[in-house]
C-alpha cells in the first residue's frame, strides 16, 4: 500500500508517519508539504524503523501538476495540509480560503483522476462554531472563524468523493501533546511550555471557556487505524474530552506548584465548544483507555530537555 | 431554430466531415441545448470547462446530467496550476484581475480545444447580453473554425417550455436563489432588487468571461 500525506511534515503528519512506517502493509509513504510553518521535526531524530519507505516532496496544494505526479501510484491519501493559526483565526479570510478550500478542491480533482481508493481528510470540530451543549455529528455546522469556514468548505469538495472512493472526514478536536513536529501555539502545548520554562501561564479570556481536545498520539493512532478498521466512510468527530481552560491550568498547577497564571483580558467570555466523543468511532479506531489529563501532562513535561 | 432545424444542421456538418464539439457550463438553462444534442448525436464531445473554482454542486450536477443524457462529457482543466495564478499580494487572481483569471482558466484551455475541431456548437442566446445579441447563427472563429449558435433566437420562455416538456433536471443551487451560476468566487446570490446580470462579477463592468469575445472572429 502506497500512501501520500499532504501536510506530512506538520504536527499530525509527524505522528502519523511514525505509525504508518511501522506498518508492514505500508510500502511507501510520501510526505507532501510546502514547509510553510516551517517545521522540520519529522526529518530529525535519527533513522526510524521503516525509514526506507518514506519520501519527501516539497510542494504546494495548489500545484495541480505536481499533485498529479505524486499521486501516480498512491492508494491512500491523508489530507492534513491546512492554513492554521492559533488562537486567532480571523486575520485574512482569503488565505484560509486559498489553502483550505481551493487547495482541497485541487487535491480532490487530482484524486478523481488517480487510482487512489481511500481518502482521509482531517477537518476540525471548529466547523460547529460555538456550543455549550455537546454537539455530535448530527448537529448543524455553524463555523465562526475564517479558518473553520474554510475547513467546512473544504469538506464540501471532499464529500463529492464519497460515492467514488472510501472517504473519511474527521472533525478533530484541538490537538495537544508532545511529538517532534509539535506546535506551541495551541492552548495546552503553549501552557505546558510556559508552565515548565517561564513558570507563568498566559490565559486568554476569563478561562471558563471549554474546548474539545484529542491527544496527538490518539489522532495519529486513529488515522493510521482507518486502514485496518471496519469503520465505514463518513463524517466523524474525533475527540476524546472537553476541558475548560481553567481546568488545564489547575492540573498544571498541581504538577508545578510554584507556577503562576496571568489573565490578559479576563473581562472576555470567549466562545465555548463542547463535542461529544464518538465512542463507537474511538473504539473502532482502537484509541484505548483515556489517560487522566494530569498523567498526560506529566509525560509531556518529561519530554522537555530541562 | 427548431429541433428539426438544429438536427438538420448538425447532420449536414457531419456529412461534410466536420469535426464538432460543444461546451457547457451545466446550468439549468444550458441543459436544453445539451438535451437536443443528445437526441441527435450523443457522441459529440461536451467540454466542461473545469476552472477549479466551481461549486461542488455544479460538479455533482454535471455528473448527474452526463449520466441521465448519456453525454460524452470531457473535463477541461487549466494548463496553469493555481499556485502560478497569484497576484503580487499572493492572492489568487480572482481577487484582483478576474479577466486574467478567466483567461487562464477558461479562454486559454478552450483555445487549445478549438484548434482540433471544425465546429463549436455554442449555446449563447441573444437575450443574454449585448455582446451575444450581436452574434450570428454561424460565425467565424479562430483557426478557421465556425461557431454554430443554435439557441441564438431562443428566449427564456422557450427554454422554460422545453425544460417542462422534457422534465429536465435543475441545478441544485437554483432553489437556493442563484440565477446564474459560474465560478464560485465571482457568483453572487441575488439580493432582492438586484438584476440578473449582477449575479456574476457583481460590481464590475465585466459581463463576459472571454469565451464569447476573444474566441470569435468579428
Amino acid at each position: 500500500m502506497n500512501i501520500l500525506i499532504t501536510g506530512g511534515a506538520g504536527y499530525i503528519g509527524t505522528g502519523l508517519v511514525a505509525k504508518l512506517a511501522a506498518d508492514d502493509a505500508v510500502k511507501k509513504i510520501v510526505l507532501y508539504d510546502n514547509l510553510s510553518r516551517p517545521n522540520y521535526g519529522v526529518f530529525l531524530g535519527g533513522r526510524r524503523p521503516g525509514a526506507e519507505k518514506i519520501r519527501f516532496y516539497k510542494g504546494e496544494l495548489l500545484d495541480s501538476r505536481h499533485l498529479k505526479m505524486v499521486l501516480k501510484d498512491i492508494d491512500v491519501v491523508y489530507h492534513l495540509a491546512a492554513k492554521v493559526t492559533t488562537p486567532f483565526a480571523n486575520a485574512d479570510a482569503h488565505l484560509y480560503e486559498q489553502v483550505n478550500h481551493w487547495g482541497t478542491a485541487e487535491l480532490v480533482y487530482a484524486v478523481e483522476e488517480s487510482n487512489v481508493r481511500k481518502f482521509i481528510y482531517a477537518s476540525s470540530s471548529g466547523v460547529y462554531g460555538d456550543s455549550n451543549e455537546a454537539v455530535d455529528e448530527l448537529s448543524l455546522p455553524a463555523p465562526k472563524s475564517f479558518y473553520a469556514i474554510s475547513k467546512l468548505r473544504g469538506e464540501e469538495h471532499v464529500k463529492r468523493l464519497m460515492n467514488k472512493r472510501d472517504t473519511y472526514i474527521f472533525r478533530c478536536g484541538n490537538v495537544y501533546g508532545y511529538n517532534r513536529g509539535m506546535r506551541f501555539d495551541a492552548v495546552i502545548n503553549k501552557f505546558v511550555f510556559e508552565a515548565n520554562f517561564q513558570k507563568r501561564i498566559t490565559v486568554h479570556g476569563n478561562g471558563n471557556q471549554s474546548r474539545a481536545f484529542i491527544h496527538i498520539d490518539s489522532v495519529a493512532t486513529a488515522l493510521a487505524n482507518v486502514l485496518k478498521s471496519d469503520l465505514k466512510g463518513g463524517v466523524y468527530n474525533l475527540v476524546e474530552r472537553n476541558i475548560k481552560v481553567i481546568d488545564i491550568v489547575d492540573e498544571l498547577k498541581q504538577l508545578i506548584p510554584d507556577m503562576e497564571f496571568i489573565f490578559i483580558n479576563q473581562h472576555l467570555t470567549l466562545h465555548e465548544l463542547n463535542v461529544k466523543p464518538n465512542e463507537t468511532v474511538n473504539q473502532k479506531l482502537n484509541l484505548g483507555e483515556l489517560k487522566p489529563l494530569q498523567e498526560e501532562l506529566r509525560e509531556f513535561i518529561n519530554r522537555f530537555s530541562f | 431554430m427548431t429541433f428539426e432545424e438544429i438536427k438538420s444542421r448538425l447532420n449536414s456538418y457531419k456529412e461534410a466531415g466536420k469535426l464538432m464539439f460543444t461546451s457547457s457550463s451545466f446550468q439549468s438553462h444550458s441543459l436544453v441545448m445539451l438535451h437536443i444534442i443528445s437526441r441527435v448525436d450523443n457522441t459529440i464531445p461536451v467540454y466542461f470547462i473545469n476552472t477549479g473554482y466551481h461549486f461542488p454542486e455544479t460538479i455533482q450536477f454535471r455528473d448527474h446530467v452526463t449520466e441521465a443524457f448519456k453525454l460524452n462529457t470531457i473535463d477541461l482543466k487549466p494548463e496553469v496550476p493555481k499556485h502560478m495564478q497569484m497576484d503580487s499580494e499572493g492572492r489568487l487572481l480572482f481577487t484582483s484581475d478576474p479577466d486574467h483569471c478567466c483567461y487562464l482558466n477558461k479562454t486559454q484551455p478552450m483555445d487549445g480545444i478549438l484548434r482540433s475541431f471544425d465546429v463549436w456548437i455554442n449555446g449563447v442566446r441573444a437575450d443574454q447580453s449585448a455582446v451575444r445579441a450581436a452574434m450570428k447563427v454561424e460565425q467565424p472563429a479562430p483557426y478557421n473554425t465556425v461557431r454554430f449558435h443554435p439557441m441564438l433566437d431562443w428566449n427564456s420562455k422557450m427554454i422554460w417550455q422545453y425544460q417542462k416538456e422534457f422534465n429536465l433536471p435543475k441545478h441544485p443551487l437554483e432553489e437556493k436563489g442563484y440565477v446564474s451560476i459560474g465560478c464560485e468566487p465571482c457568483t453572487r446570490r441575488l439580493d432582492p432588487g438586484m438584476q440578473e446580470r449582477e449575479a456574476r462579477w457583481y460590481g464590475l463592468k465585466k459581463v463576459e468571461c472571454g469565451l464569447h469575445t476573444e474566441l470569435v472572429t468579428k
